[in-house]
């Protein structure tokens, strides 16, 4: 035990050590470059234009965002039942099957009407 | 058996799911659309004397929801009948519209057989929602785009209507402790007079008073009326103010016992509704919008009905809108059919009508002579007997200003009137209309006529539905 316990130490603090000192040799000895463009801070691709609101989105972003907020709730409501499944045997089975049938039929018709298509 | 017509709106919703997977043609889908609305109406008069508890008592089947599953679906199936086929909505998008349609027949379907407020609400917001994507399904071909504005302001001020309620059912569920309505009527009548009470009360009512159109909560109409194609305001002028007048039915029995303050704000908001309607529609032009304010006068007629507390005051309010149904479903087949393209009329927009189109003619006048309060027509007696109910509860002031009203109301019906029957048609071409759409006017017209001289047999079925809930 003590031996792992010494191995363990020894990694950790190796790591501590190592990390930090290759990110200062690069940060010392890497290559530069500056540019206008580049040096703007991520806003999501929009850019310096935080005061411009009557820029158009598209509305596939809106969508993308509406469909993964609704698998994402069925993926949370399949939390509970995975936690119980043994308690709620076959019938939870059956019920959850159903839920996902019908979570599935709206799938169905995001791809059938091409929403997913990234045009 | 109980939830067969639930059932049957279900099945009809996914039959017409996988139609819009597909590219089905126009012809499909009005056959299919005409075969599933005769399909629900026929469960659900099958399941008239079905009764039964479902869902843990949240769920009622009696005879007062099942009589109003029957109304719904009788004006629903009238307007798919409508005959042109949805010339307002984007060919694409008539599948999704039925779709939408159906989905808001099963939430009002439920809403009347909901008894616990949970239930309600869900039911309410199911059929809400569908509306809310319905009024934008309109087509851009006729130039008009004001459809967007009507969506949004519908949505934006149905939200809020619906906040309130939930709201309004909060207070409730903490005063009483139970969320079923059958509870909350046996702890109301000892709370009865506390403030918290009366304000959670009138809250819940205002969020049916939005459905159905009262002053101050009609903000949304005309702009819906005008921006949504015109199929889609007949739903909406329809059918779910039958299934909001069921609700409050169901609430003001609850309410009845707070006394004088609920009262004097039924009496003030029936009130303003009439005077507000009347006076607006005075001056519109278009035809679509005077329907929308009309409606709000007719709204605070139903409230007469309401305000009385007594089983005979709520069968006159029912029969009032069934008999308010037919008459706008009449008028909108006529501006259905003589809209061809799907297009807003105005006023003018009927002249001629009597050489153009001499069954829609009488149609029109029928409806609106009707909704004048002109006997012998249907509105003629729902308004007779409302207002024999008020007075009898000595609600004289009431009754004088509502008679003023409908006074005031003759003036902008029977200039339409005018219109169909005594310009001349200035260029504007003949109306074709198909043999379905004549033979469902004439039929609108036929019942308007007959339950307007023998009221008494749907007075005693609407009594006798109103004491099972009572």
């Amino acid at each position: 035990m003590d031996l792992e316990l010494v191995l363990s130490a020894a990694a950790l603090i190796g790591l501590a050590v190592l990390i930090p000192a290759l990110m200062l040799v690069t940060a010392i000895f890497g290559p530069r470059a500056k540019g206008k463009i580049k040096d703007e801070a991520y806003e999501s691709g929009i850019g310096a234009t935080i005061g411009v609101v009557d820029q158009k989105f598209s509305v596939k972003f809106y969508l993308l965002a509406i469909l993964f907020l609704i698998f994402d709730i069925e993926a949370v409501f399949m939390y509970p039942w995975a936690v119980s499944v043994r308690e709620l045997g076959w019938f939870g089975f059956i019920e959850m099957v159903v839920f996902m049938l019908f979570l599935f039929t709206g799938l169905i018709y995001i791809l059938q009407k091409g929403v997913l298509n990234w045009r | 058996m109980l939830f067969l017509p639930e059932l049957t709106i279900l099945g009809a919703g996914l039959l017409f799911f996988l139609l819009t997977l597909g590219q089905p043609s126009e012809a499909t889908i009005k056959n299919c659309a005409s075969a599933v609305a005769a399909v629900i109406l026929f469960t659900c008069v099958l399941c008239v004397n079905q009764t039964g508890n479902l869902f843990y008592g949240a769920y009622r089947v009696d005879l007062f929801s099942q009589i109003f599953k029957i109304l719904i679906a009788a004006a629903t199936l009238v307007v798919f009948l409508f005959g042109n086929g949805l010339k307002g909505i984007k060919q694409d998008s008539r599948p999704e519209y039925y779709l939408f349609l159906l989905v808001s027949n099963l939430g009002l379907v439920m809403l009347v057989s909901s008894v616990e407020l949970l239930a309600i609400f869900i039911a309410l917001e199911l059929s809400s929602f569908a509306v809310y994507i319905m009024v934008p399904m309109r087509t851009t071909a006729t130039g008009i785009f004001f459809q967007m504005e009507a969506g949004i302001k519908y949505l934006l001020f149905g939200v809020m209507a619906t906040g309130f309620m939930l709201f309004g059912m909060s207070y409730i569920f903490g005063l009483t402790g139970t969320t079923s309505l059958d509870g909350i009527a046996e702890q109301l009548p000892i709370l009865a007079n506390r403030p918290a009470a009366v304000v959670a009360m009138l809250m819940i009512l205002s969020g049916f008073f939005y459905k159905l159109a009262i002053f101050p909560f009609h903000f949304w109409v005309p702009d819906v009326y005008e921006g949504a194609a015109n199929e889609t305001t007949a739903f909406i002028a329809a059918v779910p103010k039958m299934a909001a007048v069921a609700l409050l039915i169901r609430l003001t029995s609850l309410a009845s016992h707070q006394g004088e303050m609920v009262l004097n704000l039924l009496m003030v908001c029936s009130i303003l509704s009439m005077f507000y309607g009347n006076l607006s529609a005075l001056v519109q032009k278009d035809l679509k919008r005077m329907l929308g304010f009309s409606g709000i006068a007719h709204a605070g007629f139903i409230l007469l009905g309401l305000l009385t507390f007594k089983l005979t005051g709520y069968a006159s309010a029912v029969y009032y809108i069934v008999g308010y149904a037919l008459m706008n479903l009449a008028c909108f087949l006529v501006i259905c059919q003589v809209a061809a393209k799907g297009e807003n009329l105005g006023i003018s927009d009927l002249s001629g009508l009597h050489k153009r189109a001499p069954i829609l003619a009488l149609t029109l006048t029928v409806a609106l002579f009707s909704l004048a309060g002109i006997p012998p027509f249907v509105g003629f007696t729902g308004k007779f007997m409302l207002l024999l109910g008020a007075l009898r509860e000595d609600h004289l002031l009431l009754v004088t200003l509502a008679a003023i009203n409908t006074a005031i109301a003759i003036y902008y019906y029977l200039s339409v009137v005018r219109m169909t029957f005594c310009s001349d048609s200035n260029g504007l071409g003949n109306v074709q209309t198909g043999f379905l759409a004549n033979s469902l006017s004439l039929i609108l017209v036929t019942v308007i006529i007959v339950m307007g001289v023998a009221p008494s047999w749907f007075v005693a079925l609407a009594e006798s539905a109103i004491k099972t809930i009572l």
